[in-house]
């Protein structure tokens, strides 16, 4: 039973030979002389690697699954110029927290591909490693490849404003925050924006002591997600001087959706708490706090 | 059709004494072992490692009040003038127990480093108080699982700012 990984890392290196030898004329060329054999120039090339390798292959397995770097590395075997299996590289490093091997992929993807991975290496410096000061230089290079575009299902001043949120820089978050709902309303009062984007941008007023501010985008919030577990906490926050007694009910109903499996939606939300995010405890504590 | 494959992979799980389990995990995940305690209800299985995550198991406490205790935690231990992420890696038993730690370290630009041997302790004593952990269950019968989980401190001069997951 205990041969089982020695043995697992043997077929491994197997796998790799057998990769090599389709591949490769003679295998004691080097990577460059190997590269140039094939055109790892053409897209149409690089996409086949993708497909054959990630997509039929990495793809259909756990990341965790020591074939999954197996396949991002027969790829880049082949052509080393290949951004996204690079990034395909650093998820499972991310995801269980080797943010060394995880950045140093992630690095590599950017550095290929700066267009289709600066903004997804911003997103998890501000949502992985909250590395804030990093997120929003990355976001901000971003912006100058590509402005206005969105990703992870939010707009780049999203993730720029929970970002000096998170640095404690308030008065740059506000801006961000508005940009945000800007870029999805487009001063367009019957459209509205997500509701994660209304609620940070309670939650930066609530750190600005602005509270009447706060308390109408905890609404429009709740208006689209009335039992998001956060809008009703912050809000029963908000409240908890001048209405006990709405507050508490408030927090009742965060408390019933947290336990309900109701949450903030984010796609990450399995990998990594996102900012402010609340537990049952803090619910829970809150109540205790309104009730003596 | 998948959970009912997923239920018979897991079922081959590894039943071994203390020393074997130790063996298979010095190569399970990175890192320096802080403590090599090993339960009885630490299940390994062979091919597979089920992380926090296939769970939905997180630390179930929010990364403010986790970050507030770590540094509550700290002052009383003195100042150490560190900044970097300090990593810790462990397998969460069946009954929710913590089991063989691991640390690796790195500074604020994702390169390796070491940290004050005292303040790696410090922190390591901290992620012992967490006693509240998740218990993993899988399939209809909700049978038990043990995973892996990680916590990574955030440092900046000795104060831990921010906790991933």
């Amino acid at each position: 039973m205990y041969h089982i990984f020695p043995l697992k890392l043997k077929m491994e290196k197997l796998l790799i030979l057998v990769l090599s030898l389709i591949f490769f004329p003679s295998f004691s060329q080097t990577q460059v002389e190997q590269s140039q054999t094939f055109d790892c120039n053409n897209k149409a090339f690089r996409d086949s690697l993708v497909s054959k390798y990630l997509e039929k292959k990495a793809h259909q397995i756990d990341y965790n699954n020591p074939k999954y770097q197996l396949y991002c590395d027969s790829v880049l075997m082949v052509c080393p110029n290949v951004a996204c299996a690079y990034q395909q590289k650093s998820i499972p490093y991310m995801k269980s927290g080797n943010f060394e091997k995880g950045m140093k992929f992630l690095n590599k993807a950017v550095e290929i591909d700066p267009e289709k991975y600066m903004d997804y290496r911003a997103f998890m410096k501000c949502i992985f490693t909250k590395d804030h000061k990093g997120a929003i230089e990355d976001f901000e290079k971003a912006e100058k490849i590509n402005p206005n575009k969105f990703v992870m299902d939010h707009s780049y001043p999203f993730f720029k404003g929970i970002s000096y949120l998170g640095s404690g820089n308030f008065k740059k978050a506000e801006i961000e925050m508005l940009k945000d709902i800007e870029l999805q309303t487009k001063n367009d009062t019957s459209i509205t924006a997500h509701f994660n984007s209304y609620l940070y941008l309670g939650i930066v007023y609530l750190e600005m002591q602005e509270i009447s501010k706060t308390e109408s985008f905890f609404l429009k919030s709740l208006d689209q997600h009335e039992s998001l577990p956060e809008a009703n906490y912050y809000l029963a926050i908000c409240l908890q001087k001048k209405e006990n007694a709405r507050a508490k009910n408030l927090l009742e109903k965060a408390k019933k959706a947290i336990q309900n499996g109701q949450s903030m939606n984010e796609d990450n939300l399995l990998y990594a708490n996102y900012p402010y995010q609340i537990s049952l405890f803090e619910i829970n504590q809150k109540l205790l706090e309104l009730n003596n | 059709m998948k959970w009912t494959a997923f239920i018979v992979f897991l079922h081959i799980a590894t039943f071994c004494n203390a020393q074997e389990k130790i063996i298979i995990l010095e190569k399970l995940y990175e890192g320096k072992i802080i403590d090599s305690n090993v339960t009885s209800k630490l299940i390994l299985y062979p091919n597979y490692i089920p992380y926090y995550y296939s769970f939905d198991v997180k630390y179930p406490l929010s990364s403010q009040t986790m970050v507030k205790n770590a540094n509550d935690f700290l002052k009383r231990k003195g100042h150490f003038n560190e900044n970097g992420y300090l990593t810790f890696k462990f397998m969460i038993d069946n009954e929710g127990q913590m089991n063989f730690v691991k640390y690796s370290q790195i500074n604020q630009n994702y390169e390796p480093k070491v940290f004050d041997n005292d303040f790696v302790k410090n922190l390591c004593g901290f992620l012992k108080t967490l006693k509240n952990w998740e218990k993993a269950q899988y399939g209809k019968n909700k049978t038990p699982i043990s995973y892996v989980s990680y916590i990574s401190f955030k440092i900046e001069d000795g104060k831990v700012i921010n906790i991933s997951p």
